[in-house]
């Protein structure tokens, strides 16, 4: 295992030095450079975009700003980004990360246990209307066009009915005298999710042998004094409001994220379960007259969740670069905007480093997403 | 009971560090306060509620608070200039409405520039009293010794962009403080090749009288630890760098609050030195500003008299300013028609289903004024055929602006024929020729075709027109060059359409309109980043022929000299803007004029003159201005006027004047 895993480290930090020549020279193979921005302001003299050039090093030969990008990457110092002037890449990235997980997360854990729960529903119960329902809805969800679904989204729950709000991740008039940054509660309310999840997986593992209403009510008192004392916390710490209003923020881009996603984890799991349900195992378990939820929950889901977990690793790994589309629609500025702008921007340093910290968390996952198999299925051994 | 017995060691471990980091980071939250929040904005939250606050929507992040960054570097965008607009106040600037030049923090008008000899040199000198009460936000004055300061510096540091542009090395050699209330200014008499320079309204009435002050008092110990930073770019990045936390300002607000990616906030400062002073413009002329803070009335431009056109009171009106950061128009827009906001700055226009949307909402008002821009077709006037004047001319003749403007684009364009826009009123000559105005398709035809033919072309087959005169039946054929040549295939490049559907339109049409005429020309649609790389590759002059883009233009018009003049041909200057490589000597010789001309009359004159160069010469075509679009809720806020080139947008939302209702 130990063997492996050095090797897998090797060729992940040698895959991440690949993508990142690769995306350095992409992004610098676009026509310009960031000066165009000075292009065609005639209040500027025209040594002015030269000026520009020499501050931002772009007037170097390309192969003297490859070998400062590659020294920028592997000393972690990813330079300072051109179109944030003079605040530094590292800077940026920490400061849209926690936006994009918070969001992204929130998401993909709802969406893949919609899609799982419904997924193991509907292989159980093929033929019935909550198939087709669910497959046709799901389906049409996951293929429909994200904009168009976004926009409609807004304008349904947040401008006609007037339920949540537009667009942005706060309230400025509720902000404006708020004793701690945005990126505080962000940071505060990711841990509190970790936390939570942590106690709820931990009590989950203590009492998965127990059976009964018993152990149904540890596991939802678990769940409740989590997020009781959780909220409690908040309240203490007197920034519970805050976070209140983030949260509000999210209910839409989570909401429709979920929507447009849930239907791929379905399908998913259903097909996996469905292969699983033909083996010898579960026969066995049926006819020794196991119940038919044990059946489906202990024999065949568990069978079924690997790949489902892989799906799900990726996924969460992919949450870091956000989304285009939805934060774009959702005006949330997290690390999809980021990448984007920096792209047309021609904001060399930002790009490459954005897209570095993407790849590491990426190549990461999957490095994660094989010990994982190891855990979830005994029968794997490197 | 036996599984909650046999508890493992890690998970319960697990379970109490989960709620220490969740504990811990409560206590930290609570403790710490790692945002900026400035004093006055700790004052203002202990207000009571229903402060008037001027909402407004921008959808891209302002770079940095540093002005020396925004005025002269990497911070220059339009979004930081929205956001910095009450920060920084100048000697001199427009008057409302019609762009008059009126003091500022100037008590009058300059001097007169007289030649003095100081020290053994020949200056160019003017003098300049500075009002007096005239406070920074902290209460302290501001003074003449702020003003050398902030010139001092550009100056030492070398400052680009629009700092070098107030600053002019080439002409000014310093600024010095007589006393607190009265400036010296003294400018260079010859140029660096000996050769005598008087100093022009471009350079001193609208250059350095426009430059930003900044306060000496915080600035200084920060550029004198930038002056040790080493290298001149090192010490300009260090000057950059520096956040301004607690900086004095001095147009009407302080900063007070900025969540990045959500929201930036200014505080009115009260002890603005403007704020309610009366400005009145009266139908004469005349202007009058009546500050009773400062005890002082004010009378330009002749005796107050007969009927006011204007009269307001100036703020800021609103007890703060809160800029809300949108993803993208669409999102602004949609805060805007929600009530989220109540103005959003439209740098880029608004394109016409943002304007339906915005009209649907009902409670919100569109204003459309004319945009102080040209959209133009460029011409690489080295290179035949487009160096024969007679071919431009043709050009222009078969381009039907307002067909284009108003029947395909549907208004969301104005036809424009001088370089200067009808808008900018006091600077535009509306006695040019306008080559093709009002003709029919045929009659434009005609008139191409005699053009080309005066000039010494020939066809081996001549267009021919349809029997309605309005249609080309058949394509001119084989038109030869004045030496006997087949015309060259020609390349038309502007931006696509993804960019600005307008001119990439434009284009299209320009390209049927010139084979009709049996000019092989052929429109190449391409990104932005393509044609300005064009434009300022070392091969321009081989490999450019036409092009089409965009200026936003300054009030005073001095930029006919930057684009034509042809010691700005990039053959004669590194990212020189006449691209085309115009080359008039007379032309050289009255725009050079303009840059020394002292007196509004005369430079108006000269103006007028090189506009009817441009319409005759045509090393441009100018084919359109936009309309500019501001929507604002009214039943929140007034604008003293909305009447006003380049729109609200221009005036940066008229953040010292707007009322809040």
């Amino acid at each position: 295992m130990v063997g492996y895993l050095l090797n897998r480290t090797f060729q992940i930090l040698l895959t991440l030095f690949v993508f990142m020549s690769i995306v350095f020279f992409i992004v610098n193979a676009q026509p310009g450079d960031v000066s165009n921005v000075y292009a065609l302001n005639p209040d500027l003299p025209p040594e002015t975009r030269e000026r520009l050039r020499d501050l931002f090093g772009v007037n170097e030969p390309l192969w003297k700003q490859y070998l400062v990008h590659v020294r920028n990457t592997l000393t972690g110092n990813f330079g300072v980004s051109f179109s944030n002037y003079p605040r530094s890449v590292a800077d940026i990235v920490m400061e849209r990360l926690p936006r994009t997980l918070a969001l992204f997360m929130t998401a993909t854990v709802l969406s893949f246990y919609l899609g799982f729960a419904l997924g193991k529903i509907i292989a159980w119960r093929r033929g019935g209307w909550t198939e087709y329902t669910s497959t046709i809805g799901g389906v049409t969800l996951y293929t429909v066009f994200t904009p168009w679904f976004g926009l409609m989204m807004i304008w349904l729950l947040g401008f006609k009915a007037g339920w949540l709000p537009i667009g942005k991740f706060l309230d400025p008039e509720l902000w404006r005298d708020a004793p701690t940054d945005a990126n505080a509660v962000f940071g505060m309310m990711i841990a509190t999710a970790v936390a939570a999840s942590v106690i709820v997986f931990a009590v989950f593992a203590l009492t998965k042998k127990r059976r009964g209403s018993g152990a149904a009510l540890i596991r939802i008192g678990s769940l409740a004094g989590s997020l009781l004392v959780a909220v409690g916390i908040w309240l203490v710490a007197g920034t519970g409001y805050l976070a209140w209003d983030i949260i509000r923020h999210m209910v839409l881009p989570v909401v429709t994220l979920t929507l447009i996603s849930f239907a791929g984890t379905m399908l998913l799991t259903r097909s996996s379960m469905l292969e699983t349900m033909r083996e010898d195992y579960v026969v066995a378990a049926r006819a020794k007259g196991l119940p038919e939820k044990d059946v489906r929950d202990r024999h065949v889901a568990r069978n079924a969740l690997l790949p489902v977990v892989t799906s799900f690793m990726f996924s969460l790994a992919f949450a870091v670069d956000g989304g285009v589309i939805i934060e774009s629609i959702f005006s949330w500025p997290g690390m999809g905007q980021t990448l984007v702008s920096a792209a047309v921007a021609e904001d060399l340093p930002l790009a490459v480093g954005a897209f570095v910290f993407v790849g590491s968390f990426i190549l990461l996952a999957h490095l994660a997403a094989d010990v994982l198999y190891v855990y979830l299925d005994p029968r794997i051994r490197y | 009971m036996s599984a909650v017995l046999s508890v493992r060691p890690a998970i319960l471990a697990s379970i109490a560090a989960a709620l220490a980091v969740l504990s811990a980071c409560a206590r930290e939250d609570a403790a710490e306060m790692p945002i900026e929040v400035t004093e006055a904005a700790r004052e203002a939250a202990t207000e009571p509620a229903g402060q008037a606050v001027y909402r407004t929507g921008i959808f891209a992040e302002p770079i940095s608070r540093n002005y020396w960054s925004f005025y002269g570097g990497p911070a220059g965008s339009v979004w930081t200039q929205y956001v910095l607009d009450g920060y920084a106040t100048t000697l001199y600037g427009y008057s409302d409405r019609r762009f008059d030049w009126v003091p500022v923090i100037a008590a009058d008008f300059p001097t007169d520039l007289k030649k003095e000899t100081v020290d053994g040199s020949e200056f160019w000198t003017t003098e300049v009293p500075i009002k007096e009460g005239v406070q920074w936000s902290d209460g302290e004055e501001l003074t003449a010794e702020d003003v050398a300061f902030t010139v001092r510096t550009a100056l030492d540091l070398g400052l680009g962009a629009n700092w070098a542009r107030a600053v002019d090395t080439a002409f000014l050699e310093r600024v010095d403080a007589l006393d607190s209330h009265q400036l010296k200014v003294f400018f260079k008499t010859i140029d660096e090749d000996g050769n005598p320079q008087t100093p022009g309204l471009s350079v001193w009435q609208f250059g350095l009288g426009f430059m930003p002050i900044l306060p000496e008092r915080y600035w200084a110990p920060i550029v004198e630890e930038a002056k040790r930073a080493g290298e001149p770019q090192q010490q300009i990045e260090s000057l950059f760098a520096h956040v301004p936390d607690g900086e004095p300002t001095s147009n009407g607000f302080t900063f007070s609050r900025w969540e990045a990616g959500a929201f930036f906030e200014n505080e009115a400062a009260s002890n603005f030195f403007r704020k309610g002073a009366v400005i009145t413009q009266y139908e004469n002329g005349a202007l009058v500003e009546t500050n009773e803070r400062l005890g002082q009335v004010s009378t330009f431009y002749g005796e107050a008299g007969g009927g006011k056109s204007l009269e307001y009171e100036v703020g800021p009106h609103a007890s703060s300013e809160i800029f809300s950061i949108y993803g993208n128009q669409d999102a602004a827009i949609l805060a805007l028609t929600n009530g989220d906001v109540d103005y959003v700055f439209n740098p880029l226009g608004m394109e016409r289903g943002f304007q339906d949307r915005v009209r649907a909402a009902g409670d919100l008002e569109i204003v459309t004024n004319p945009d102080n821009s040209v959209f133009y077709m460029g011409f690489n006037v080295r290179k035949p055929p487009m160096n024969v004047r007679e071919f431009r001319q043709a050009v222009a003749a078969v381009i039907d602006k307002e067909f284009v403007t108003q029947s395909i684009l549907q208004g969301s364009a104005l036809p424009m024929y001088a370089m200067v826009p009808e808008g900018n009123a006091y600077w535009h000559n509306p006695d040019i020729d306008k080559i093709g105005q009002g003709l029919s398709r045929g009659e434009r035809v005609e008139r191409a075709v005699d053009l080309l033919k005066s000039a010494g072309f020939t066809y081996d087959q001549e267009p021919q027109i349809g029997e309605d005169g309005n249609v080309v039946s058949s394509q001119g054929q084989g038109l030869k060059m004045p030496d006997g040549s087949d015309v060259p295939g020609i390349e038309l490049i502007a931006p696509s359409a993804g960019y600005d559907p307008l001119r990439a339109t434009f284009a299209i049409w320009i390209e049927r309109w010139l084979n009709d005429i049996g000019i092989p020309v052929r429109a190449n649609l391409a990104g932005f980043n393509v044609i300005v790389d064009k434009l300022f590759s070392d091969s321009v002059a081989e490999d450019l022929d036409m092009w089409i883009l965009g200026w936003s233009l300054t009030i005073f018009p001095d930029y006919m000299e930057s684009y034509f003049h042809s010691r700005n041909a990039p053959e004669n200057q590194d990212g020189g803007e006449n691209w085309g490589g115009y080359a008039n000597q007379e032309f050289d010789d009255l725009a050079f004029g303009l840059l020394s001309e002292t007196t509004i009359e005369g430079a108006r004159d000269t103006v007028f003159r090189l506009q009817e160069f441009l319409a005759e010469d045509l090393p441009y075509v100018p084919l359109f201005t936009i309309p500019k679009l501001d929507s604002y809720r009214p039943s929140r806020i007034e604008f003293p006027y909305t009447d006003v080139l380049g729109g609200l947008e221009g005036l940066n939302g008229m953040q010292q004047a707007v009322l809040i209702k």
